[in-house]
């Protein structure tokens, strides 16, 4: 009953119910604090299992409230988890614990079923007070889904069969799928790619050439399709060099392959194709013709082996069972964490990428990344490279198309990686055999080199840690086509063959192309996925000081065919009056030329110069690059409430950027409107704010002093969103007002003076849960930080109480600070106080009625 | 808005070493203050004096504060900097800083460094004369700010020990009984910084002698007979007079008698801080300090117990009863709670940085920069201090409950921890104003032995009494602003700007060990406070 009324997707059928189970939360931050330990609690419902995720519905109010955000994803839902993202599933019987894999028979007394997920979590579920067959069944039910035996049994197809209807009939708006010509076309004109350099050859139509490369490849514009055949044969799994980037103003190109096949050792990469390569440039830009830098990925960024076992190393730091185990990783967790290797990893993908990026757009060398296979880590750095030199990649738009053209269309094998399925796809198995089947996070990587571009540039990307995460988890959840294959060819095949076999009735008209029938059989996540989300979530992947400092007036429609801006247009795009946001990522905030510098970043060189042309050049040296939190310790229970103050941090920023944007706005609408009474607009102003003044003086007078240098208890760490800046009630002139905050320091000041109630001659607040005589100070007084070391830190941040915590987040019931907030734009804004509490009526009415 | 423009451009003269601000600092020219007759005249002695040594710099070279004279110049030196490889300029010595320059040609920029000269810890000859390969013979003079900075002379001239007495005798001007560069620093200031901070106007903001507030101000100490190294005003319970109050204090080492920090508005719970109780190989007790003690917790009506947080580890705490110190016995102090903190000493504290330069400067080891990070302590023993303090806090918050915390003498960890708690508890100090405060109470008024801990103008660098305790206290507070980014008025860069002058010897603020030396030394009357240029280029 309970599973019915949970809003399930399209296609979503319920599997399987267990009632009566226990959710075991092993341990929360309130118990450590308690001292109860490793003691955790349990709440009993019903845990489901339907196609597309398991889903856990507590009985009774009370323990919806103390399950809280513990199994939930905001993909799915909460209380609920995509079946895919569930890595490994585990059963305790008498005490053991076993993995469930396929098709092992279960045994009679399972006491409790342990489940891991991709995002590093461990849910708990104890199934002794369940009536037998149910435990069964939804064991049963969890393994069959988690990892089907075929391609064709995954949500994706349900999920698309389902919402075919919907499914938009025009896809000119839809994202770019680079399956088809048109996009590759509309690519190399944006990045003013000369016909007579590259060409886009439909020789691997049938994928006879390679059949892990997408059928259209771009390859020199003098090559034959019919020698395209032998290149592809010197190279590792057919691999033929195909182009990736070209730099708009010279035409160096970025391109990558497989490395030659060691069968012939004797035959070197075909000359005339790789000089044809070397040479493409633009016309105009003589460059001295150094030859194609070649560049090993294998060698220098390691396997997907090393990566797995990286990986693997990372997870057991990150999964502490209990606070004990906590404490005992935290002692040596700088030194588990270098000695796990994911850190280097990322170090030497960043370093790679910033090699291509410095040859290509400093020393106006062409690129050829080759890999064995070419397939992995080759994605990882040809894509990352391209987003340190394309700011058009770094909108949200743009990487969706990068993720698709670099790893989708060449040939990532996700559902390997992923570890989608159980055995290799029936419908067609995969012809390439040298390529390691191994499962290994070589997306999260991606993700991760991602990250830390984003924190030493943190303005430069649209969308936000949030996103990322997300991403990751849409990659597992098979929720739609984009990443279930491991090949266009595959993809295409099953398309093709589930046409024939009434997949989709007989209305379904005949494709005309590949590419529709892609279309037709799943749809691509890009233009939807994020319609899962909430709506604050969705608000949340974007980065908001990307609309203030990054590249938001120069926003690339991606259906108009405007050439890329030429580079040195570019320093518009950046704000050269913000040189502090340059180097460094966070510390780019202030200025780094005191001595300390070198404790923290190894800022040195010339990034400025180049980030203003758009180009990124990261720090890559030992302390530049930083474990993820966002990811590794994520649901680790002590930094819930760190990674909460962050997210209201960050909501902050979007509003006060909307504000910003809003009074833009409605400055400009004045300007226009105001016309030739400016004058008489400015002497009017002028009174408004001399009475202000006057009438700020009168207050101030009105309290006792030793009153008005009270601690202002009130001021909230936490900001609630009382204050709301009315636009349409600006009555000032563009010098006075914050539109033209120019740096991030700047920016965080003003986050500041919202904040923080400075100035404000307020009274105490009395605490939320009304303390003997009113004599607690109110919430979020206290800054208790985690004694916490930087990096693994027991950063919590706890606000005084739990009460407190949700009282004062977003949608509180706590009285906001206390009015008379005298930001500085309070001389000339009204300032609205919404939510002012009980307490607060009083004197928030005294004050709020003197405003003008 | 204009203030929050000015703040990011904050740091005129700040003793930065990259090009781009020390081109910054050029721009407002030395002549700011040329309207000050008496200065105007002695710029014009300094002039004539000059006028020998500058004929052979470049005009604009350097550029000079008010006040500063040039007295060295050297040519064809070459800086080897660890980053950028070696530069070939000319080398100015003032009384405030070194200036090195090296003129821009077709293979680099333009070079400048700029060092003041209070950073220097010490300055060693090397290589010899005769030493074979090139930049072998120079000088490399070690700074406070872990920087190792080397020069590399020719041979030939000879030009080494010139520059090497120069520098001796400019960077530790107390050893050769001069003053340092502050009392000859003559920007003036919009507005006044030792103004900032008023012992009395502090103490009435948290009430203090207030009605229906057990705490009173205390001037017993205004000759700072009964203790040296206090303020002469205090914050003691109103229920002691002040008789009891001397006799109370010779319990305490070095007369650090319990005293207000900070007291919590509504519930009245104090952080109250002192030095260790004498105790002994006898194990004394003393009357006085007992119903002192209790007078203290009887301070806060809420409190059961006052919380006694002696900060450092239990054995060391034991180890100095034999020299006549200790910690407070148990069965003497009844409704108490006693508990060690575990914060290592200033040696440990000396030692962990010294690793932790030697980690940083100049090359990183990117395979093990994680595990040598651990393995240098440094972020333990942050991690411990911030506990401490979230202890305190805690208590004050949560348990309505005082909170006493001493050390040995009560001028290091526990400044760090009763200002750490405070900026915990209060708003107010996480102001810039709230701030300077913190720093102008619990540590310049209440004796944290600056010029000793730091060596300013003193050349004997391995003392062992210096250590980097405020340092320590500023990262803690660094960590707070990560965790808690909007919860500060002020960001990294202002944090970073105190450090550089904790050093550089241009402000009068962190000159002398304690107020009564300060008096002596005339700080306030003859120097500029740090707070001044920090406020006027705020507002």
């Amino acid at each position: 009953m309970a599973a019915n009324s949970i809003a399930k997707l399209p296609g979503e059928l319920v599997v399987a119910e267990a009632h009566r189970t226990q959710c075991l939360i092993q341990y929360t931050e309130n118990q450590e604090s308690g001292g109860k330990g490793g003691g955790g609690t349990a709440v009993s419902g019903t845990l489901s299992c339907t196609n597309y995720c398991f889903h856990f519905e507590p009985d009774a109010a009370q323990g919806l409230a103390r399950l809280g955000q513990y199994i939930s994803s905001q993909l799915a839902g909460s209380r609920r988890v995509p079946l895919g993202c569930v890595r490994e599933i585990y059963m305790i019987v008498g005490g053991r614990k076993k993995i469930l894999e396929g098709h092992a028979t279960l045994p009679r007394k399972i006491s409790e079923i342990e489940i891991i997920c991709v995002d590093l979590r461990r849910l708990v579920f104890s199934v002794k007070q369940c009536p037998k067959n149910e435990a069964s069944s939804i064991l049963n039910a969890l393994v069959r889904h988690t990892n089907p035996s075929s391609l064709s049994l995954l949500f994706a197809f349900d999920f698309a069969r389902a919402t075919r209807q919907r499914r938009p009939s025009q896809t000119n708006d839809s994202a770019p799928l680079f399956l088809g010509v048109r996009d590759w076309q509309r690519e190399l004109t944006r990045l003013g790619v000369a016909g007579d350099q590259w060409r886009i050859s439909d020789s691997n139509k049938e994928f006879l050439i390679c059949d892990s490369l997408c059928p259209f490849l771009v390859v020199p514009a003098n090559s034959r399709d019919n020698t395209l055949d032998y290149v592809a044969s010197l190279h590792h799994g057919n691999r033929l060099p195909v182009w990736c980037w070209s730099h708009p103003n010279t035409g160096v190109s970025l391109t990558r392959g497989g490395a030659p096949s060691i069968d012939d050792p004797s035959e070197a990469p075909d000359p005339s194709y790789m000089y044809a390569v070397s040479m493409a440039r633009n016309i105009g830009h003589q460059i001295e013709n150094k030859g194609t830098a070649t560049l090993d990925i294998t060698r220098t960024c390691g396997t997907v082996w090393d990566l797995r076992s990286a990986f693997s190393n990372m997870r057991d730091l990150s999964m502490p069972g209990s606070p004990q185990e906590l404490a005992g990783l935290d002692r040596k967790w700088l030194t588990g964490m270098e000695s796990a290797g994911w850190l280097p990893m990322v170090r030497n993908c960043l370093r790679l990428a910033k090699t291509v990026s410095q040859n290509l757009c400093i020393d106006h060398r062409p690129v050829f990344l080759q890999e064995e296979g070419g397939r992995d880590l080759s994605c990882v750095v040809s894509s990352l490279a391209q987003l340190m030199m394309d700011p058009h990649y770094r909108s949200i738009s743009g990487f969706q198309a990068l993720v698709q053209k670099d790893w989708v269309a060449m040939g990532h094998p996700f559902s390997t990686r992923h570890h989608l399925i159980t055995k290799p796809p029936s419908l067609s198995p995969d012809s390439v055999t040298d390529e390691p089947s191994v499962e290994a996070p070589t997306f999260l990587l991606f993700l991760d080199c991602v990250w830390q571009l984003s924190l030493q540039f943190p303005s430069a990307f649209e969308f936000s840690e949030f996103y990322l995460l997300q991403l990751h988890s849409l990659t597992y959840a098979s929720l739609y086509g984009t990443f279930v294959f491991n090949s266009p060819k595959i993809c295409l095949q099953v398309a093709m063959l589930s046409r024939h076999s009434q997949f989709f009735g007989s209305d379904e008209g005949v494709p005309d192309s590949n590419e529709t029938c892609y279309e037709g059989l799943l749809r691509p996540a890009w233009g939807h996925w994020r319609d899962n989300l909430t709506r604050e979530d969705r608000e949340y992947c974007h980065n908001p000081l990307y609309y203030i400092f990054g590249n938001s007036e120069a926003r690339y429609d991606f259906n108009t065919s405007d050439p890329l801006p030429m580079y040195d247009q570019f320093s518009s795009i950046f704000d050269d009056t913000a040189p502090n946001l340059v180097v460094g990522g966070s510390y780019g905030l202030y200025n780094r030329d005191s001595p300390m510098k070198d404790l923290h970043v190894a800022g040195r060189g010339k990034t400025s110069h180049h980030y203003q042309q758009g180009l990124l050049l990261p720090e890559t040296s030992g302390c530049s690059v930083k474990p993820w939190l966002g990811f590794f310790a994520r649901h680790i229970p002590d930094f819930q409430e760190h990674f909460a103050e962050q997210r209201r941090v960050r909501e902050r920023e979007v509003r006060l950027v909307k504000d910003v944007r809003r009074l833009k706005d409605t400055l400009n609408e004045l300007e226009l409107s105001v016309g030739a009474i400016t004058s008489d607009l400015t002497s009017f102003v002028g009174a408004i704010l001399a009475a202000r003044e006057r009438e700020r003086r009168n207050r101030m007078s009105s309290l006792s002093p030793d009153h008005a240098h009270r601690p202002r208890l009130s001021a909230m760490l936490v900001p609630s969103d009382d204050v709301e800046v009315r636009g349409s009630e600006v009555n000032s002139s563009s010098k006075t007002l914050p539109t033209k905050v120019q740096s991030l320091a700047e920016f965080t000041e003003t986050l500041y003076m919202f904040s923080d109630d400075r100035g404000t001659p307020s009274g105490l607040r009395k605490s939320a849960d009304g303390a003997v005589g009113g004599a607690s100070p109110g919430p979020g007084n206290a800054l208790s930080p985690g004694s916490g070391r930087s990096p693994i830190t027991k950063t919590r941040l706890r606000v005084t109480r739990t009460e407190s915590i949700e009282s004062s987040s977003l949608h509180s019931r706590t009285p906001g600070p206390a009015s008379g907030h005298i930001p500085l734009l309070a001389n000339k804004i009204l300032i609205r106080e919404q939510n002012v509490g009980p307490e607060e009526e009083e004197r928030g009415g005294e004050t709020a009625g003197k405003r003008i | 808005m204009a203030d929050i423009q000015d703040k990011t451009k904050l740091g005129s003269p700040s003793p930065g070493s990259s090009p781009r601000l020390a081109r910054k600092e050029a721009s407002p020219t030395p002549s700011g203050g040329g309207g000050v007759s008496p200065f105007s005249q002695r710029k014009r002695e300094a002039e004539t004096l000059q006028e020998a040594i500058t004929a052979t710099a470049l005009p604009g070279d350097p550029p000079l504060l008010p006040g500063e004279l040039l007295s060295f110049i050297a040519h064809d030196i070459t800086y080897l900097d660890p980053f950028l490889g070696a530069r070939t300029g000319s080398l100015y010595i003032t009384d405030y800083k070194m200036y090195f320059k090296s003129p821009s040609d077709d293979k680099a920029e333009e070079y400048i460094l700029h060092v003041p000269l209070g950073v220097i810890s010490h300055v060693e000859k090397m290589g010899r004369s005769r030493s074979k390969g090139e930049n072998a013979y120079g000088l490399e003079i070690f700074c406070k700010d872990m920087r190792t900075l080397k020069f590399a002379h020719k041979q030939e001239t000879h030009g080494r020990r010139g520059m090497y007495e120069r520098l001796q005798i400019v960077s530790f001007p107390i050893s050769y009984g001069k003053n340092p560069f502050a009392y000859s620093f003559k920007q003036s200031y919009p507005t006044n910084g030792w103004e900032v901070y008023d012992p009395v106007r502090e103490l009435k903001r948290l009430s203090v002698g207030a009605e229906n507030v057990p705490w009173r101000i205390s001037e017993t100490n205004s000759d700072y007979s009964m203790c040296e190294t206090y303020p002469t005003i205090l914050g003691v319970p109103a229920s002691v007079n002040d008789e009891t109050l001397v006799l109370a204090s010779q319990f305490r080492s070095k007369g650090r008698m319990p005293v207000l920090s900070w007291l919590h508005p509504v519930t009245h719970a104090s952080i109250t801080r002192s030095s260790q109780p004498l105790v002994g190989a006898s194990r004394k007790r003393s009357k006085e300090d007992e119903d002192y003690l209790s007078a203290i917790l009887k301070a806060n009506k809420y409190g059961k117990k006052l919380y006694v947080m002696d900060a450092r580890p239990k054995i060391n705490a034991y180890a100095n009863i034999a020299m006549g110190g200790g910690y407070e016995l148990d069965e003497a102090y009844p409704n108490m709670d006693f508990s060690f903190l575990d914060i290592g000493n200033i040696h440990v504290m000396r030692d962990s940085l010294s690793k932790l330069q030697d980690i940083c400067y100049p090359d990183v080891d990117d395979q093990r920069w994680y595990s040598s990070l651990e393995a240098t302590h440094w972020l333990d023993h942050i991690k411990t201090v911030l506990g401490g303090a979230v202890k305190v806090a805690e208590v004050i918050e949560r348990q309505r409950s005082s909170v006493l915390v001493h050390c040995t003498d009560g001028w290091d960890r526990t400044a760090q921890l009763t200002a750490l708690a405070m900026l915990m508890l209060d708003p107010f100090y996480r102001t810039i104003q709230g701030f300077e405060i913190v720093v102008e109470k619990e540590w310049i008024s209440f004796g944290h032995k600056f010029s000793q801990r730091l060596g300013h103008g003193d050349r004997n660098h391995s003392d062992d009494q210096r250590a980097p305790i405020f340092l320590q206290f500023i990262d803690c507070v660094w960590q707070m602003t990560v965790q808690f980014p909007y919860a500060f008025e002020f960001n990294e860069h202002f944090l970073v700007t105190i450090l550089d002058h904790l050093y550089s010897c241009l402000f009068g603020t962190f000159i002398g060990n304690c107020e009564k030396q300060r008096e002596k030394l005339k700080v306030r009357v003859k120097t500029m406070s740090l707070w001044s240029f920090i406020n006027s280029q705020v507002k």
